[in-house]
């Protein structure tokens, strides 16, 4: 109730109780209104209470809400943040693992997988840009004589050394692995065969000049090395069974050397057989 | 208070649980094509365990890799763990990793960070898994 309402119901209760103004005709007109005045007042404080209630009810209830909105955003955001780290943690490993399967565990150089792969796109450009490439097979002489007198360490450290030797001797495009045992592939793209030939007796020298650390200072390596280049409409296969063709005759030839394929050096199925034992 | 024995396949993890001892473990990788479902027997257990009055609980984990509806499953866990802590119950996780994979580590760091219970980041080795 305001101060003026106060005001008014004071002057009013004491006109009322003033007996100068007793049987007055509107005395009891002014009482009944006055009475119907409290009660009104009365009314309208209650309904204000109960709207002051319901409104901060509401407000309390929408605060509660957003609270409870902005703790499930939040957890939502950590859930999706540490399902992403999951998710790049998912794919580091399938790098690695795409990585390790391309790649020979032992020397590191690009496996048979890679280099099949990498022979085909060599196939296609080649087709494309009329350009020839060639396909060298690399063998370590007498690797077996080393396993078996040097023992496996000295095996795989001279495996290890072979494939630094060759790498240090790469070109930008060209393409090295290992093939299989004491066995390379190199791949050599825009490669005539003479300047292949050349190519392949400087890695020749680097293998006969290298000293693979640990091998005892009596251990001379040696590769032989064949070479063949790519025939237009050829397979990869032909190509790589013509490398290794001329790689047996260069075996045949006493090793240490390189050989070009050719249709007159390629050695008859009998000196393969013999030789294939003898490299075993 | 039946134990769980879940075995573990190829995008679950290892479950099992021993209600006497107050120990739950789950080891292994953590994919599963309806997560409700699986974690559902899981939660279901925690609430139990829980809910008895004595009780210690303890959690050991050995995973490694979690999709997204595990993630979520794993923090509905450690909200049972948080309540119960807050009502004073002996609650605790232990994550175990391979030291050669910190990363889990880091992951088992973010889902620490909101919980005030014991939590440890213990590192292990392929040979001994801790």
């Amino acid at each position: 109730m305001s101060q003026a309402d106060a005001d008014l119901e004071a002057r009013i209760a004491s006109l009322l109780a003033d007996p100068a103004h007793a049987g007055h005709p509107l005395h009891a007109a002014l009482a009944e209104l006055s009475q119907r005045h409290r009660e009104l007042n009365g009314q309208l404080a209650r309904l204000s209470w109960i709207s002051d209630r319901y409104q901060s009810a509401v407000r309390d209830e929408h605060q509660a809400l957003s609270e409870r909105y902005e703790r499930q955003q939040r957890r939502q955001q950590k859930i999706a943040r540490i399902s992403d780290s999951y998710q790049q943690l998912q794919r580091e490993q399938t790098q690695k693992l795409r990585v390790s399967a391309n790649l020979d565990a032992l020397t590191g150089l690009p496996n048979r997988r890679l280099m099949l792969e990498r022979l085909q796109l060599e196939l296609r450009n080649s087709a494309q840009s009329g350009e020839g490439f060639c396909v060298a097979v690399l063998d370590i002489d007498r690797f077996k004589r080393i396993n078996d007198e040097c023992g496996h360490d000295v095996g795989d450290r001279v495996l290890t050394h072979l494939a630094t030797v060759l790498s240090a001797q790469l070109r930008s495009d060209d393409f090295c692995a290992r093939w299989g045992g004491e066995e390379f592939l190199l791949l050599w793209p825009k490669l005539s065969a003479a300047a292949a030939a050349e190519v392949g007796e400087r890695l020749r020298a680097a293998i006969e000049a290298a000293r693979p650390p640990g091998a005892p200072q009596s251990l001379q390596l040696s590769a032989s090395i064949g070479i063949a280049l790519h025939q237009r409409g050829a397979e990869i296969a032909d190509t790589v069974k013509c490398a290794d063709l001329a790689l047996y005759e260069a075996k045949r030839r006493g090793r240490n050397r390189v050989v070009l394929y050719s249709d007159a050096t390629a050695p008859s199925p009998e000196t393969i057989a013999a030789l294939r034992l003898d490299r075993l | 208070m039946t134990d769980l024995q879940v075995p573990a396949t190829q995008s679950t993890p290892a479950i099992v649980s021993d209600a006497a001892a107050g120990l739950l473990s789950m080891r292994g990788d953590s994919y599963p094509e309806n997560s409700f479902q699986f974690f559902a027997p899981v939660i279901a257990w925690v609430e139990a365990q829980l809910a008895r009055a004595t009780t210690a609980l303890r959690l050991e984990l050995h995973l490694l890799y979690l999709n997204t509806s595990s993630v979520k499953a794993m923090m509905d866990i450690f909200d049972l763990f948080e309540s119960a802590h807050r009502a004073g119950k002996a609650v605790a996780v232990n994550w175990y990793y391979d030291r050669d994979n910190g990363r889990v580590a880091e992951l088992a760091e973010e889902f620490r960070e909101d919980c005030s219970f014991p939590f440890q980041i213990v590192a292990g080795t392929k040979e001994s898994p801790a």
